[in-house]
């Protein structure tokens, strides 16, 4: 994990909320022109400067300083890859599990990540992007959003997301930009768990349109897509929190009608 | 009025009767973790020392010198000298330098002295001491454990064969250094490393060190303590540690509530990163549940800066005292506290 009170001054891309989906038959090579630019950009840029330990945290992060000759960006790296160890499995892939499916759902709200290859390690690569603040450092400074609706309905989409991948919720890894108030969601080296229920402490009662058709996705689509970054026990258990979750949903959507369960994200 | 024979003699059996119950109910290891001492008063003086890294040199350096005065040497051996003082180690003995295991050995001697003498020697629990003892130092690299780390927690049979079997190969050419560096990334030298640290040092710190302690009115700990973690009293923290330690060391599969958790006192590190002004009431509130008027923490290096932070109520004692720290600007110092006086922060240039 990433000391996201460092990281939230820094990071967050600008994010392109997309509309309801309506595409049943996505594929993870999907993916906006932005993301794939920062994609091409996270793969080929040369590493001009390593710091280590600056992040801090127990997966020991570093921050890349990356020039492509056109632009210096920084971006995130984690290479520990320990997804079947006993106490507090972790991998790097994981993040990058979490990002192709966001890609597969058309929502953009992590932020671009792939795999390379840095020193000794390999590990995952993701962009960082400037001006942001953590959730935690909102409700200490007391910011209300302006559209106080939008940034609720992020928040709760964050939260299905989060009970999908079952990661942990941390206010400090909910990414909110100063500007224009657009959230992201960060660190999924522990997510990923092989339990099949809800995330304790929390509850699902709304999810975004595009999020929900997502999830209505054939689960062979959202397997093929996993199958680089997940072990099949990881990929069993996200398929059936899929199913937990819709479930869920579709008994809401039953006893309270759809418009108050299901919300449209604006881009 | 006198209690017959019979009736002594019935309530000498019940109580020896409900002792043994006691003992057969309640796990040892829960009452080994909660006999342990982890809150004291009425110490005059303190020392408290931060992350030292392997750099057994500078931690003597700083101990040998006259304004702390805590150890001499006699019959080459290094003695504790420092009365009813309470030193404080305050983690991350491990990594990144050479000589963890002989700050280990003198902590060692030095932690019965001080106790004989009517002080007290606390070595408390870093992360890089979890990490060893939770078997993942290595996934780091050799940022953190280097060749010297590696060789030193090896069995002396072990390292023997390797240095024959290397010295052997490398006739006709090679480093012996490589060789040893990739020993390190073989499952064979990792496991070895592991059950050897584990069997004569990391079971010694899993099981008779605190990660969270109370002297007088201070609270010393690596990382930090957030709200959640100040609300539970210090032993219950302490004896969390000890029990997943156990269970750890007894193989079982558990998910841990504080081992490797970024928010827990090992980890935790926004006491040295949180804005001042907009956290004030926080910090106040973790040492109000504290009882506390001060904190002292380790962890997170801050070299350049002021030793304290939020209006003296937290004091930062890592300043990079391990070699390892050279290119940073790193120097050695000691927190002293005496007689319930500021903090005073005693330094030395290396």
């Amino acid at each position: 994990m990433i000391n996201k009170e460092v990281i939230s001054t820094l990071v967050v891309l600008s994010l392109m909320m997309i509309g309801g989906v309506n595409s049943l038959s996505l594929s993870a090579d999907q993916g906006t022109s932005q993301q794939k630019e920062l994609e091409i950009y996270l793969k080929n840029a040369k590493v001009a400067d390593i710091e280590k330990g600056g992040l801090g945290g127990r997966n020991e992060p570093w921050r890349i300083f990356l020039d492509d000759g056109k632009t210096q960006r920084r971006a995130i790296f984690k290479y520990i890859d320990r997804p079947e160890r006993r106490l507090n499995p972790v991998s790097y892939k994981r993040e990058i599990a979490a990002y192709e499916l966001t890609k597969l759902f058309k929502m953009e709200i992590v932020p671009p990540v792939l795999e390379r290859k840095i020193r000794e390690f390999t590990g995952s690569l993701q962009i960082m992007v400037e001006g942001c603040i953590n959730e935690n450092e909102r409700k200490v400074r007391k910011l209300e959003p302006p559209d106080a609706e939008a940034f609720e309905k992020a928040i709760e989409e964050i939260n299905v997301f989060d009970n999908f991948t079952f990661c942990l919720p941390d206010p400090k890894d909910i990414l909110i930009h100063k500007d224009t108030w657009q959230v992201c969601r960060v660190d999924f080296m522990e997510a990923f768990d092989t339990l099949v229920e809800f995330l304790p402490g929390t509850t699902i009662s709304r999810c975004s349109r595009r999020l929900y058709q997502g999830l209505k996705q054939d689960a062979k689509v959202i397997e093929a897509a996993m199958k680089p970054y997940l072990t099949a026990k990881e990929i069993k258990a996200l398929l059936d929190r899929k199913a937990l979750i819709l479930d869920k949903l579709t008994g809401l959507i039953k006893e309270k009608g759809e418009d108050a369960v299901l919300f449209d994200i604006k881009s | 009025m006198r209690t017959s024979p019979k009736k002594s003699f019935s309530l000498f059996f019940g109580i020896l009767f409900l002792l043994i119950l006691t003992a057969i109910l309640i796990p040892p290891d829960l009452l080994k973790a909660a006999s342990r001492q982890c809150i004291w008063e009425g110490v005059e003086k303190i020392i408290a020392i931060g992350d030292l890294h392997g750099d057994y040199d500078h931690f003597v350096t700083i101990l040998k010198n006259e304004d702390i005065n805590l150890v001499a040497e006699k019959d080459n051996k290094l003695h504790w000298i420092g009365g009813k003082t309470h030193l404080v180690q305050i983690g991350d003995v491990m990594d990144r330098g050479d000589k963890a295991r002989d700050i280990f050995d003198l902590i060692k001697t030095l932690e019965k002295e001080a106790e004989k003498a009517g002080g007290q020697v606390h070595m408390l629990i870093g992360n890089h001491e979890e990490i060893n003892i939770l078997e993942r130092v290595f996934e780091y690299g050799e940022d953190y454990i280097n060749v010297e780390q590696f060789k030193s927690f090896l069995s002396e049979s072990y390292k023997k064969r390797k240095e024959r079997e290397f010295k052997k190969r490398t006739e006709d050419g090679g480093d012996i250094n490589t060789e040893w560096k990739n020993l390190m990334k073989t499952d064979d030298g990792q496991r070895e490393y592991y059950d050897n640290f584990n069997l004569y040092y990391g079971r010694w710190i899993a099981e008779n060190h605190n990660a969270v302690i109370k002297i007088n009115n201070t609270v010393f700990v690596h990382g930090g303590i957030n709200e959640k973690y100040s609300a539970m009293p210090l032993q219950d923290i302490n004896n969390l540690y000890f029990l997943e330690f156990q269970k750890w060391y007894r193989g079982e599969s558990f998910r841990p509530k504080i081992l490797f958790d970024q928010e827990g006192p090992l980890w935790f590190r926004y006491l040295a990163t949180w804005d001042e002004q907009a956290y004030s009431s926080k910090v106040n509130q973790i040492l109000a549940n504290l009882g506390a008027k001060q904190i002292v923490i380790a962890h997170t290096p801050k070299i350049q800066d002021l030793p304290y932070r939020f209006g003296y109520k937290v004091w930062l004692v890592d300043t990079g005292i391990s070699n390892a720290y050279r290119r940073d600007g790193g120097f050695l110092s000691a927190l002293i506290i005496e007689n319930g006086n500021r903090p005073d922060r005693w330094r030395l240039e290396y």
